[in-house]
């Protein structure tokens, strides 16, 4: 490069840094690193995991709070209700309908703001109605939460939610402030005190772009299949249960997945194992067109164990009325569960194993993969 | 119903080629050095940012906050959505969809996100939950999928542009087709 080009870029480049300096935020501004970040998203995506199973008698979903957490539902009662403590909290994870095919609480759109004491953050919540067998799922109702988390030394937990229900037109409680205007995040220096996590972040971030690429494999499929089964390991697998019909008939069930057996369990004989069969599974057994949606996935949970990862998440089969087409006659297919392994291949993370069970909704005429 | 979807959503082909997303499987590419030297290393926080961008986008625009230009700082200096560009047009915009403070409809999911020479791409779903609107149930109101560029600035990572794709097809219409490749 010529002296004077070398030069021009220089100076250039100097007049970059000089404006990022100006606008990035200053190092003094409360921040957060990208562990935090995904924690933080993980403790809000379980949240509905643990609310909606009562896992431990509800003292799963106390746990997620610190020990003076609060929830108030402004949604209870004319002035809205609160509940503080763990046997306050596990309380309102207890009840019949419980369980791990009991689906609800489903959380996106997470926003979270450093603040000098940890963080806060603004999501939203669909509160599904899961249907029954034969009973086709609904929207339920839903809003937002405005949380307040601290780092605990046990990791990030809740010290106080607070559910707004959705509304439109004037609100008919008091709001919080709308969240603080976007600006660049700063990665926080790294804290000595924190044990190396078992998935770093990287990992996590590739597991989670794993899992939010399939629904367009399965839905627009636009390679007989290819894409889909590569996400898998060569000898991965993919199982499906269908829904709970309480001993009765079921008619029109598709090939190969398993009848619900009375009692959850992941480990269930696949429907498809290795990449030729998983391409053809889904490319025969799913509707699929260049801009068609329909599986939509919610609080993706990340666990490390020894060989690898395991995840869960809830899955929305949504099916939608094109909008050219009168009536707009949109209505939910099924809800259900994922139950994933894990694997890091020499390609990346990869799917060892997926099971999909379905919890509610009309008998289903396809899987689910 | 002057709904966002209807108004502004810009049905485009999905030109799966050499510019779209392309179907492989998520390589371990956020691992510094391991992204093709033409394209931008997405750190962790990267994907981070890119995520709670596209998460404030369905706050900003269900409840119109700072009269729509919460909405409207979400893209970059002539970012787009759709055919609509320009700070106080993106803002208007926002103004005219929002519902009030106290909406939540556009539940987006299955963000993906990749670099590009320039920055990054993604795409996520949204599905549109009607929850509140006074004399109506709760209820689907509608789907599709966001085709997105981003760009990072000096003030953080912001929409380049964003399409909206309204979902095209049932499954009475889709049949499963195995030996077509769509």
């Amino acid at each position: 490069m010529p002296r004077f080009l070398r030069t021009f870029v220089l100076l250039l480049s100097v007049g970059v840094n000089t404006a990022q300096a100006q606008t990035a935020p200053a190092s003094t501004d409360p921040a957060l690193s990208a562990t935090d970040y995904l924690d933080i998203e993980q403790l809000d995506f379980k949240y509905g995991w643990a609310l909606d199973s009562g896992e431990n008698n509800g003292f799963a979903y106390a746990d997620l709070y610190t020990s003076d957490g609060t929830f108030t539902g402004t949604n209870q009662g004319p002035s809205g209700r609160s509940y503080q403590g763990r046997d306050n909290l596990a309380a309102l994870a207890r009840g019949s309908k419980r369980g791990p095919l009991n689906i609800g609480h489903s959380v996106t759109n997470v926003i979270v703001t450093p603040t000098p004491d940890g963080a806060v953050g603004r999501v939203y919540v669909g509160i599904f109605d899961a249907g029954q067998p034969g009973v086709s799922p609904g929207a339920g109702h839903g809003g937002f939460y405005d949380d307040v988390y601290v780092k605990t030394p046990d990791g990030w937990r809740f010290k106080k939610r607070t559910f707004y229900e959705g509304k439109w037109g004037e609100p008919n409680v008091p709001l919080p402030p709308p969240v603080p205007g976007v600006r660049a995040l700063r990665q926080a220096g790294p804290d000595p005190s924190e044990k190396k996590p078992k998935l770093s972040d990287q990992d996590r971030v590739a597991i989670q772009q794993l899992v939010a690429r399939l629904p367009y494999e399965v839905d627009m499929n636009a390679d007989s299949g290819a894409a889909y089964a590569s996400a898998f390991t060569s000898d991965g697998t993919f199982a499906c249960v269908l829904p709970d019909t309480g001993g009765a008939a079921a008619s029109g069930l598709p090939a190969g997945c398993a009848p619900y057996s009375g009692k959850f369990t992941t480990k269930v004989r696949p429907q498809a194992k290795g990449h030729d069969a998983l391409a053809k599974m889904v490319t025969a057994k799913e509707p699929h067109g260049p801009a068609y949606v329909r599986h939509f996935v919610f609080n993706h949970v990340i666990e490390p164990d020894g060989r690898g990862a395991t995840g869960k998440a809830y899955v929305v089969l949504a099916d939608i009325t094109p909008r050219q087409k009168a009536g707009f006659a949109h209505s939910i297919f099924m809800i259900g569960r994922y139950d994933d392994e894990y694997m890091k291949t020499a390609q990346g993370w990869r799917i060892k194993s997926r099971v999909f069970t379905a919890v509610g909704g009309g008998v289903p005429t396809t899987a689910a993969p | 119903m002057n709904f966002l979807s209807a108004r502004v959503a810009v049905v485009i082909a999905l030109a799966l080629g050499a510019d779209g997303l392309k179907p492989a499987v998520v390589e371990a590419q956020i691992e510094a050095g391991k992204t093709s030297a033409h394209l931008m290393t997405l750190t962790p926080l990267d994907y981070v940012e890119i995520k709670q961008l596209a998460a404030r986008y369905a706050h900003a625009v269900d409840q119109g906050a700072n009269d729509g230009y919460a909405y409207a700082d979400l893209f970059a200096p002539g970012g787009t959505f759709g055919k609509t560009t320009g700070r106080d047009d993106l803002a208007k915009l926002a103004k005219q969809t929002s519902r009030g403070p106290q909406t939540t409809w556009h539940f987006i999911v299955n963000h993906v996100i990749e670099p590009t020479e320039g920055g990054a791409k993604g795409r996520e779903y949204m599905v549109h939950l009607r929850y509140g609107e006074p004399g109506q149930p709760n209820a689907v109101w509608g789907a599709g999928h966001y085709e997105d560029t981003y760009v990072k600035t000096p003030d953080g990572w912001r929409f380049k542009t964003r399409q909206f794709v309204p979902s095209d097809g049932t499954p009475e219409s889709l049949k499963p087709q195995p030996t077509s490749a769509h």
